[in-house]
């Protein structure tokens, strides 16, 4: 009896798909196994998958690019290698395998005894549901999805190389010749393995992204040191439509810049609360691959830097900050804080180790952007000139563009914005407050450079264009929910309340009978 | 409960108390879902909340719903009835039901609420888009009709395009809409040049642009109309020694719209 030819392709595309995958969730861990013993102890389960995740998508494929700007044709043998050498690395680090598995500790429930943890997770179910189906099935849509990204897909397909006059001829019909080439290759790899640009091969990336976006989320809520702002930045992350739907109905770009930004602004805080350069040196690759995917990470990028070099400079850790809740005695002794904290000199030396290899990794890209010809007809061209000075005539306008866009657009982020603004709005106090605004630093660089570039826009472009305000929102929106709600906040005088136990679920009393 | 205060949720009166449960506030939200329903429903004031971020795209021409669809809040709020009465069958969920909440934590309870409830507005709203555009759920729907609709014009030419030259064609191309790059990236590896004669109908004795014919290799010339669907792609070719051709109409199809 023949098998149907129909499935055994799906099984043959399944096959491949679990392969790369699964070759890429070990270049990640081989990354992670490199983090000290201590590090990885205090990582929660959710944290190192969204870790490994996250290096596994963007380390070979920066490898790739770095050898696509030397001119060498593309090539899949390269993906091979650096999986062979990922694999190869974990294999003589074998020792950390167990550091890497899943702590046995308990964690903090996300909403404590509050009955809303059944419905939350199945909103996200449905909105994960959406997003697989969505992301496998349905063909990129948006404008800029069809004329520059998928098209410069099809030209790597094809010709193996950005040096061609396919993407270079300034006489030739090409918009937008100026943006980075990191997300392409991380979408070639599976259309190399699968032989085709089929959108099940492409959009796979999106999946897992997603997926990273969820366990980031649950991180990130979990180190809120308060049980009602972990709950609310749980409800206002996962919950966020625009993280699942954007990808198909918006861009696929921007949501993908957002899940890195999240995670650049998670490690800042990580650091901030225990100094282990692991997660200073995480937050700055992770900056740095929002930068080589699209023009507006690099003002994330500049702020997330600068921000770093801030807290580097003049905070100190402060264990007492909240975190994980353990309640085993190894888990415990975790809650001391990794190491001393660093002198200023060696905080200097770090920061300019760590600013200069970043500066090495980004310099290739703008030299080959430097060698791209000026194409002599896009209009789309002077849309990102940031040197222009911002209009402070437009400025009002496009303020009041901004909250009109995050208070009322329920479809795109639900209430997420109304909780930005009352997170910024409340915990202040005079002693977090410069950790607060080293948190709030790169997303509010980003959205900054968002408003200088609308505010410039409304000179030259029509109204209209400014519909695609939200696709740059969402660069910054889920980083902006973290730093707003993740509050370091200072020692208080009088011990909590018992309310901020009961969602903890320490509360299991009956009420008192009434006298 | 010794470190009780006077007021709070343990200790007010019975009927206070019930309006403080879990079971209170999620028909608190299922009313809220009933009565978004009822106000979407009416167009001027749907009209008006639309208005309140009016940079948002007109949709009318393809029929999606930017904002959230009446019926979709409601079917929303439905659902999530459904999933209340699902998981009550557990007995550690239907106690924490009736459970009071702490003052302090009813709104973050409630946002919560909101924002599972628009998620699934949201996600039912998409489906019955593609229900209503489609005939069909997202899953299976045709990636061609997809692309159909969303670019009337330039998918469909694309396609006759492709049948009618080679892929290594070399095309100067015209068109008087501003959207000039869908054809061109839909159409590769055929390269879309646009360089512009002064004359379309004298291509020979334009010194300009037999000078870029002959430094670009180009095949044919292309202008493209995608308005005029019974004719929206006006080819010539220029390949040497076939001098200027007349314009050559490949077939046509049925307007996609």
């Amino acid at each position: 009896m023949n098998a149907d030819p129909v499935k055994e392709y799906l099984v043959v595309l399944v096959f491949r798909a679990v392969i790369v995958i699964a070759a890429q969730f070990v270049c990640g861990l081989a990354v992670l196994s490199f983090f000290r013993e201590h590090t990885l102890r205090r990582m929660a389960c959710a944290e190192k998958f969204a870790f490994a995740l996250l290096f596994g998508l963007a380390v070979p494929a920066l490898i790739s690019l770095m050898l696509l700007f030397t001119g060498a044709r593309l090539n899949g043998w390269w993906w091979t290698s650096t999986f062979a050498v990922c694999a190869a690395l974990l294999i003589a680090r074998r020792g950390s395998l167990t550091r890497l598995s899943p702590s046995p500790a308990p964690v903090k429930p996300l909403f404590g005894s509050l009955p809303i943890g059944a419905l939350v997770a199945a909103g996200v179910v449905v909105l994960f549901a959406w997003n697989i189906v969505s992301s496998l099935l349905l063909p990129t849509t948006d404008y800029d999805g069809i004329v520059i990204w998928s098209y410069r897909l099809e030209v790597l397909f094809n010709e193996r190389t950005i040096f061609t006059e396919s993407l270079r001829d300034p006489q030739r019909l090409i918009a937008q010749p100026l943006h980075p080439y990191l997300l392409p290759m991380i979408e070639i790899v599976y259309a190399l393995t699968f032989g085709s640009l089929a959108t099940a091969a492409t959009h796979i990336p999106y999946i897992l992204v997603y997926a990273v976006y969820i366990a980031l989320s649950v991180s990130a809520a979990r180190l809120a040191p308060e049980p009602r702002r972990c709950a609310v930045m749980a409800a206002a992350l996962l919950l966020m439509p625009v993280m699942a739907t954007g990808f198909s109905t918006l861009s696929a770009r921007e949501p993908f810049m957002a899940v890195y930004g999240l995670a650049a602004v998670f490690c800042l805080a990580r650091w901030q609360k225990d100094r282990s350069p692991e997660y200073l040196i995480s937050g700055a690759f992770f900056a740095l691959v929002i930068q080589q995917i699209k023009i507006e990470g690099l003002p994330f990028a500049a702020g997330w830097m600068a921000a770093a070099l801030v807290e580097g400079l003049t905070t100190k850790p402060d264990p007492s900050a909240g975190g994980f809740e353990r309640t085993s005695p190894e888990a415990a002794a975790d809650q001391q804080p990794v190491s001393a904290p660093p002198s200023r000199p060696r905080s200097l030396m770090l920061m300019f180790a760590l600013a200069a290899a970043l500066v090495m990794l980004a310099l290739p890209w703008h030299f080959v952007k430097a060698g791209i010809p000026r194409a002599h007809a896009d209009p789309f061209m002077s849309d990102y000139s940031l040197s222009a000075l911002v209009s402070p005539r437009h400025l009002p306008f496009v303020c009041m563009l901004i909250l009109r866009e995050v208070l009322f657009r329920p479809e795109y982020y639900a209430f997420a914005g109304y909780a930005v603004l009352v997170g910024l709005g409340s915990g202040w106090r005079r002693r977090n407050a410069l950790r607060r605004l080293v948190l709030l630093a790169a997303p509010v660089v980003c959205l900054c450079a968002v408003a200088a570039i609308y505010s410039q826009r409304q000179a030259d472009l029509p109204p209209e264009r400014n519909a695609s305000i939200t696709r740059r929102i969402v660069v910054f929106l889920p980083a902006m929910v973290f730093a707003a709600w993740y509050l370091p906040r200072g020692r208080r005088k009088n011990p909590p309340h018992r309310t901020s136990t009961f969602l903890m679920g320490a509360v299991a009393s009956p009420p008192p009978a009434e006298k | 409960m010794t470190n009780q205060k006077p007021g709070t949720a343990d200790t007010a009166p019975i009927g206070r108390r019930a309006c403080q449960t879990p079971i209170c506030l999620l028909a608190a939200v299922a009313v809220f879902s009933l009565l978004a329903w009822l106000v979407l429903r009416q167009p001027a004031l749907r009209a008006q909340l639309m208005s309140m971020a009016n940079h948002r795209l007109i949709t009318s021409p393809v029929r999606m719903r930017e904002l959230l669809a009446p019926r979709s809040v409601f079917l929303a709020g439905c659902s999530m009835a459904v999933l209340v009465a699902l998981f009550s069958i557990g007995n550690g969920f239907r106690r924490a039901l009736f459970t009071p909440i702490p003052k302090t934590h009813r709104a973050v309870f409630l946002f919560a609420l909101l924002q599972a409830l628009v998620a699934m507005a949201v996600i039912i709203n998409l489906q019955a888009y593609f229900l209503r555009q489609y005939g069909r759920p997202a899953g299976l729907v045709d990636a061609d009709a997809v692309m159909t609709q969303t670019l009337p014009q330039a998918w469909p030419d694309s396609k006759r395009l492709a049948s009618v030259t080679d892929a290594g064609a070399r095309v100067a191309f015209r068109t008087d809409t501003p959207d000039i790059f869908f054809l061109p990236a839909l159409s590769y590896p055929r390269a879309f040049f646009e360089i512009l004669p002064v004359d379309e109908n004298a291509l020979n004795s334009d010194a300009q642009f037999l000078r870029f014919r002959a430094e670009k290799g180009l095949t044919h010339y292309l202008r493209h109309e995608p308005f005029d669907r019974a004719h929206p792609l006006i080819l010539r070719s220029l390949a040497p020694g076939s001098g200027e051709l007349p314009a050559s109409n490949p077939p046509v199809a049925d307007n996609p719209r």
